[in-house]
């Protein structure tokens, strides 16, 4: 997800310096696609913080609590 | 990225000593001022009395919740560079403004994937704990406090001299008087009230902040009914943002027409220009943040891992939400107060927002205009003064926590002793502050911002980073890459462009005296190397020039405007011409200026001619350098400690396990 995060933002200033064409094209009104792909590395920032905070707060957390009682089973066996 | 600076620390040159209020409102403005003040006076009295230990102090006793410490965070993050910076540099060079947002926004993203949980599981209160659990401690904590006060001091110095240019620029008092006042008020906050004063403060000033620009946006939006086309073509539209797109192009604008000038404000380009540097710096913002000791000690006031994922996504909430209205802020200034207006009263735009507060309003001779930009204001001044604080906090715990307590003592202090060494570390780095912020008057310490988050990236993150999750990482690899990271950042900003070099200055001021020659077309050049990209010696890849005609001197243009005014007629017209004869008598002087300063010096600080490195963000090669190096070391020397402490730090980063509670 981190490699996906780091990827996208750095299109951005690369297509920014070398792909100005692309971003100037005009979508909704004097909307261009350079404006939608900056206000898109938002939504994708938000959802990439979504989809971990749901997986680390289903799955993390249950093996974490897995392991404390492990080691306090451990713990009690000495 | 010529004025990253500009952005990110708020330096400026005021041109008007009196502030932008009006002295007839000027009571309305300390009004606005002092109740803010009073405020926040009230919460650090209430939180002095719940300061009793060290945890308190440092951690506000892990008190806080994941909600309350989002908005903490945010009040961290939006200071007054990028609330009141970014929203001038979307007023003055439109999209590419709104880039910076998406930088800084990203950064968060490494510090909920990779930061946030394992250092609440592992860290007390500082960098240094976090290092020391499993590297040689006493090595570990020395090297982590030297990067802690190395990055606080960098981004200090930066808020210190913005913060009283800002009080001075807005209100009108001396210089002086506001670097005093900024740094008294936060040491009032730090020493009496600790983390849990500074976390009050900080959600109340990010909760008004964010009240304000709502406020704002939907007063600039309403009139389009809050259709976004609409909104964005009434910019595209306004002759003044189009007047600025023609000056910024200059004579590559001459055959566009009004309507295409006023769409390339949406289009990047118009300010950052070079990709590798733009690159360079996104790695800095990206990276840096996650290292930045001010940020990273808001994860130990939670009280679990739980909480301090919850915080980091409601600030990525609040950031990125806040980022959004920037946009806003930044088009509609450009609409209303005019991109000449807002840089002629500050050139890095910063005061964009506050005149589009007084605009909306009623303007300038309105009271309700006139409270609002009080009110924009006083929270951007409430913004330096709670940053400064966390600031300081941080360096203080470093000299306290990591170098007194653990490093002098052997661990070996008393509550009391440890609380009075907190105490006294906060007042010594607040007076430090507070002097560097005075010598700095003038200064141009525009690079110091980007410099922190260049150290934060290069010198804490890999180290935290490959302390986490590498197995076989260890304290020389440590040592040696936040030395030589951190190193490598500071060395090459000393020799980049963002140093003065006396040859160009006297170059440039003869222009402006002298006019420069016509210059021939230059030919495109091709690069001799990858090295080339980066130092400047030996040839970079460079694009054909266009041939330029020669220039006249400011004194000719200046005669030149003078003829033309006899033959005008329109008001209009001969008040446009006074202002240019102004903005041409203000350059001679400061050329003439430049000259006497710099006559006779030949090299910058550094024994430089010219620079050496050809970008002004050296995070493109110190950061992955930051990383080679605690590799390399890190495989050249065996650990043992680190080593055998691996699992347990792994188990513990994971589930925030004591550790008495595994190893015995």
């Amino acid at each position: 997800m981190m490699m996906f995060a780091l990827i996208y933002f750095f299109c951005l200033p690369i297509a920014t310096a070398y792909f100005q064409p692309i971003l100037k094209v005009k979508i909704w009104g004097v909307i261009n696609i350079g404006l939608l792909f900056a206000l898109s590395q938002f939504i994708v920032a938000w959802a990439i913080a979504a989809i971990y905070a749901k997986r680390a707060n289903t799955q993390f957390d249950a093996r974490a609590k897995a392991l404390i009682a492990d080691a306090h089973n451990i713990k009690g066996l000495k | 990225m010529k004025k990253l600076s500009l952005l990110l620390s708020l330096i400026s040159t005021p041109a008007f000593a009196q502030g932008a209020v009006s002295s007839e409102y000027r009571w309305l403005t300390f009004l606005v001022f002092s109740s803010i003040i009073i405020a926040t006076m009230a919460i650090t009295f209430w939180a002095s009395k719940r300061v009793k230990s060290t945890a308190d102090f440092y951690a506000a006793g892990n008190s806080i919740s994941g909600l309350q410490n989002g908005w903490a965070i945010a009040g961290d993050y939006l200071s007054a560079a990028s609330f009141l910076g970014i929203a001038g540099l979307i007023s003055l060079y439109g999209y590419d403004g709104f880039m910076y947002s998406v930088g800084f926004l990203m950064g968060y993203i490494a510090v909920l994937l990779v930061i946030a949980e394992p250092c609440r599981n592992i860290g007390k209160y500082t960098l240094g704990d976090i290092l020391a659990f499993r590297n040689e401690p006493k090595k570990a904590r020395m090297i982590a406090a030297l990067s802690t006060i190395t990055v606080s001091i960098f981004y200090l110095t930066a808020q210190m001299v913005g913060g009283g240019v800002l009080v001075k620029t807005l209100i009108g008092i001396d210089y002086e008087v506001s670097v005093i006042a900024v740094g008294t008020l936060m040491l009032a906050y730090v020493v009496f009230g600790g983390m849990v004063a500074t976390t009050y403060v900080q959600i109340v000033k990010a909760v008004l902040l964010v009240i304000a620009s709502l406020v704002l946006v939907a007063l600039v939006w309403l009139p389009y009914g809050f259709s976004l086309p609409a909104f964005l073509q009434a910019v595209v539209d306004d002759s003044k943002v189009q007047a600025q797109v023609a000056k910024l192009l200059g004579s590559a604008a001459s055959n566009m027409s009004t309507q295409e000038l006023g769409q390339r404000f949406l289009e990047p380009g118009l300010f950052l220009k070079d990709p590798i540097d733009q690159i360079s710096l996104g790695m800095a913002l990206v990276f840096g943040t996650a290292g930045l000791p001010h940020i990273l000690m808001r994860f130990f006031t939670v009280p679990n891992a739980q909480e301090a994922r919850k915080s980091v996504v409601w600030a990525m909430a609040i950031i990125g939400g806040f980022y959004v209205l920037t946009l806003f802020l930044g088009f509609g200034a450009a609409m209303h107060v005019g991109p000449e207006t807002i840089g002629g009263i500050d050139k890095g735009g910063n005061m964009a927002a506050p005149l589009l507060a007084q605009y909306l309003g009623g303007g300038q001779n309105a009271l309700l205009g006139n409270f609002m930009l009080a009110f924009v204001a006083a929270v951007a001044f409430a913004t330096i003064v709670a940053v400064v604080a966390g600031l300081v906090l941080a360096s203080a715990s470093a000299i306290a926590h990591d170098l007194y307590v653990n490093v002098i003592k052997d661990g070996n202090a008393t509550q009391a002793q440890q609380m009075k060494a907190a105490r006294i570390a906060s007042i010594g780095v607040g007076i430090v502050a507070i002097f560097i912020g005075i010598l700095a008057k003038g200064q141009n310490v525009a690079h110091l911002v980007g410099m922190a988050f260049a150290v934060a990236a290069s010198s804490n993150l890999p180290a935290i980073f490959l302390t986490l999750y590498w197995k076989k990482c260890n304290t020389t690899g440590v040592v040696m890459g936040m030395l030589i990271g951190a190193g490598s950042a500071i060395l090459l900003v000393l020799v980049s462009p963002n140093m003065t070099y006396p040859q160009k200055m006297l170059a440039d001021a003869k222009i402006v005296l002298e006019g420069a020659p016509a210059k021939p077309a230059v030919e495109a050049k091709i690069s001799e190397g990858l090295i080339c990209e980066f130092f400047t010696t030996c040839q970079k890849r460079e694009a054909a020039k266009p041939s330029t005609e020669a220039t006249e001197s400011a004194k000719t243009k200046i005669a030149n405007l003078k003829a033309l005014s006899m033959r005008i007629r329109s008001r209009e017209a001969a008040e446009g011409i006074v202002k240019q004869v102004l903005d041409l008598e203000k350059q001679i002087t400061k050329a003439q200026e430049d000259i006497a300063k710099f006559q006779g010096q030949t090299t910058s600080m550094m024994g430089l001619e010219k620079p050496l490195f050809r970008l002004k963000n050296p995070g493109i090669i110190s950061i992955p350098l930051g990383f080679l190096m605690v590799i390399l070391f890190s495989l050249l020397t065996r650990d043992k400690r680190a080593e055998d402490l691996w699992e347990e730090l792994y188990v513990r980063q994971n589930t925030g396990l004591h550790v008495e509670d595994v190893s015995h």
